[in-house]
């Protein structure tokens, strides 16, 4: 299983964060499908160069949030669940939402400067598209 | 993946196999030593005197010289290098014991040492006997290249139970000076100096005793060189 | 409890000017550990009792269940050892030496393995010893102790005069070696970085003492940096979990071994305005734990 996760030791994030980002980021691109087996804490971390512990970790979070599943003896599997993908990129719309809420409120803005804000920006968007 | 219980027979050909390896390692000095013994003693044969009046002429002096060297370059760079150079932890990384270690690096070097020391003393006493030339002289050979064994023997001990240059040098110095000394005293005494010059090789009491000494030294030697450094608790 | 890769109880080791006291710690089948310390901390005397090179003093040693150094011919048919001042026979080439290892363990030798760590490692067969260079000479120590798979490997300073691909390159192949639950790494590094980034546990020595001893997640979530800002008349209370307080004017600088989300209220509390809490690197976790300890030792 040919594993496209690459860690940085540059980046300040926490190393199991990264993993479980990538892997959420392979899912919503829809990379790693629904069901579809993922490799296992060892392989990962063989691949990745990344400790076992911190691989474990990574999944341990993964599977709570209901991203994969681990099937005792039969190895790791992205979740069933067909809405993960979309429930995914939602996610990573509203961390991104969530940053321009917090960079709107240290402007001072107030919501609906921001939401006039936000169909600017979406109009000037489709113009140059 | 090994199976720890499984290792037993091979555990024991080690020791063997580490001999080998420095045979194997040592086998340049051993040639150049046999060389160099043989065309030394060719040239004493080709020389002027009799080395009994006249004093040792220059092939036994090469050939002495040879034999020497050759010991020194066994126990310094074959056991002690090895020491300061920690190539005995690649050793010892195996799964070698300490005693056997170091036993091994005491075989290997005596085997080493013995090759051109057999094949030049039994050689020169043999090629004596059979050449109808005076038979004298093989006493007191026999004796000499002893007195070179114990010098060798006595530079073992000390090497493989001390990691000190220093005293590995003194040790060389001290037996390389005993050398003339002893030749000089030994082929001086009475039972010895008067039959040197002779037809046939006599084995006074005189000689016996010698070599006994020699003999006795020799042992109290190997038995140091074996006994303690397994009694050492830090290799490093 | 399964039996334990590598087991230390209660370790002393005296010298004239340097002590090893009450060194303990365990390796799980399965872990990689890292061992940081200055140099002279004692990494490398531990390493050494380990291997049986040095005897302790009191204590006792256990590698794959094998008490050492009792025990030690038993244990070294399945513990690799690497240390960056070992060297190969100088008179014989790279092939004679894989002979040579090769003939000592003729079931655990993998010779696919071997041909494919040369390939890996950049090193030829044919080359003799005495013309390697520093770092080839460690990788080819390092090809001799992985080709016949041992289940513990210990290394002292695996990647110390390596250049960046080399590096590379031998965490990889440690980090195979992981894939086999079996099997376990122990090594010691001044490399703050590779420890960081491969091991599962981290031990901290200095002095001779083990100074902290844990799983690498919880020294990373444990320790924090926090950037406060307040009035230089105000006083900071005495929280628990923390280390240290640098003040310089406005600023305060927190360091916390035992962080959680009351630590940050507390000064909040007090009056100072949070600017900021980091993470740290081992690098720095290092330096605090030990400045810390030596503070408490009087020294």
């Amino acid at each position: 299983m040919h594993s496209e996760l690459t860690i940085s030791q540059a980046d300040s994030r926490p190393m199991y964060l990264q993993i479980i980002e990538q892997v959420r980021r392979r899912v919503a691109v829809g990379d790693w499908g629904p069901g579809q087996e993922i490799p296992s804490i060892r392989a990962l971390a063989a691949s990745t160069r990344v400790s076992v512990i911190t691989i474990k970790r990574a999944y341990f979070e993964l599977e709570h949030e209901g991203v994969i599943t681990t099937r005792q003896g039969r190895g790791t599997f992205v979740s069933e669940n067909v809405q993960l993908q979309q429930d995914l990129r939602e996610q990573e719309l509203d961390q991104h939402l969530a940053k321009a809420a917090d960079a709107g409120r240290e402007l001072g803005l107030g919501t609906k400067e921001l939401e006039q804000r936000l169909r600017e920006v979406v109009r000037k968007k489709e113009e140059t598209r | 993946m090994t199976d720890l219980t499984a290792m037993t027979p091979a555990r024991r050909s080690i020791v063997g196999r580490l001999v080998a390896k420095d045979l194997y390692l040592y086998r340049w000095l051993i040639t150049g030593a046999l060389v160099g013994g043989v065309l030394s003693l060719v040239l004493s044969h080709f020389s002027e005197g009799d080395n009994v009046s006249t004093g040792p002429n220059v092939g036994i002096l090469l050939f002495m010289t040879t034999i020497i060297a050759f010991g020194i370059f066994v126990a310094m760079f074959g056991i002690l290098k090895e020491r300061q150079d920690k190539s005995q932890l690649f050793v010892l990384s195996l799964p070698v014991s300490p005693a056997h270690y170091f036993a091994a690096k005491t075989w290997a070097a005596l085997l080493a040492f013995l090759v051109p020391w057999v094949v030049l003393t039994v050689g020169v006493v043999a090629l004596t006997a059979l050449s109808g030339q005076p038979q004298g002289p093989i006493p007191f050979f026999v004796v000499m290249m002893t007195f070179f064994l114990g010098n060798f023997c006595l530079l073992l001990a000390l090497v493989v139970n001390t990691k000190s240059e220093l005293a590995a040098i003194a040790g060389v110095l001290i037996t390389n000076v005993s050398v003339t000394l002893f030749l000089v005293q030994v082929g001086r005494l009475p039972g010895v100096a008067e039959h040197r010059l002779g037809a046939a090789a006599v084995w006074s009491p005189a000689i016996l005793t010698v070599l006994g000494v020699e003999l006795a030294l020799i042992l109290l030697s190997l038995g140091l060189a074996f006994y303690l450094p397994s009694r050492k608790k830090d290799l490093v | 409890m399964t039996t334990a890769a590598i087991e230390l109880r209660g370790v002393c080791k005296r010298y004239p000017f340097f002590a090893l006291e009450d060194v303990s710690f365990r390796l799980e089948p399965g872990q990689i550990m890292g061992f940081v310390g200055a140099n002279g901390a004692g990494k490398t005397t531990t390493i050494r009792i380990l291997m049986a090179l040095v005897r302790q003093d009191a204590g006792d040693v256990e590698l794959l269940g094998c008490r050492m150094p009792d025990e030690q011919v038993r244990a070294k048919w399945d513990v690799g050892f690497v240390s960056e001042e070992m060297k190969l026979f100088g008179g014989a080439t790279l092939a004679w030496h894989l002979g040579f290892v090769r003939s000592l363990f003729p079931g655990a030798w993998d010779d696919r393995y071997a041909a494919r760590l040369l390939q890996r490692f950049h090193l030829h067969p044919g080359q003799r010893v005495k013309g390697l260079s520093r770092g080839e000479r460690v990788k080819a120590l390092m090809l001799l102790a992985l080709a016949r798979k041992p289940r513990l490997l210990v290394l002292d300073e695996p990647t110390a005069g390596l250049d960046p691909v080399a590096r590379q390159e031998l965490i990889g192949e440690l980090m195979e070696i992981l894939q086999d639950e079996e099997r376990s790494i122990l090594f010691s590094s001044h490399n703050t970085l590779d420890v960081e980034q491969i091991s599962d546990q981290i031990t901290f020595l200095d002095r001779g003492r083990i100074v902290d001893s844990g799983d690498k997640e919880v020294f990373f979530d444990r320790w924090r940096r926090l950037s406060l800002e307040l009035p230089e008349a105000v006083a900071l209370p005495d929280v628990v979990g923390v280390v240290d307080v640098a003040r310089s004017g406005h600023t305060a600088v927190v360091t916390a071994n035992a962080f959680d989300d009351e630590l940050p209220a507390a000064y909040q509390r007090a009056g100072a305005t949070l600017r900021d809490v980091q993470r740290m690197t081992l690098e720095e976790i290092f330096v605090a734990t030990v400045m810390q300890k030596r503070k408490e030792r009087g020294a």
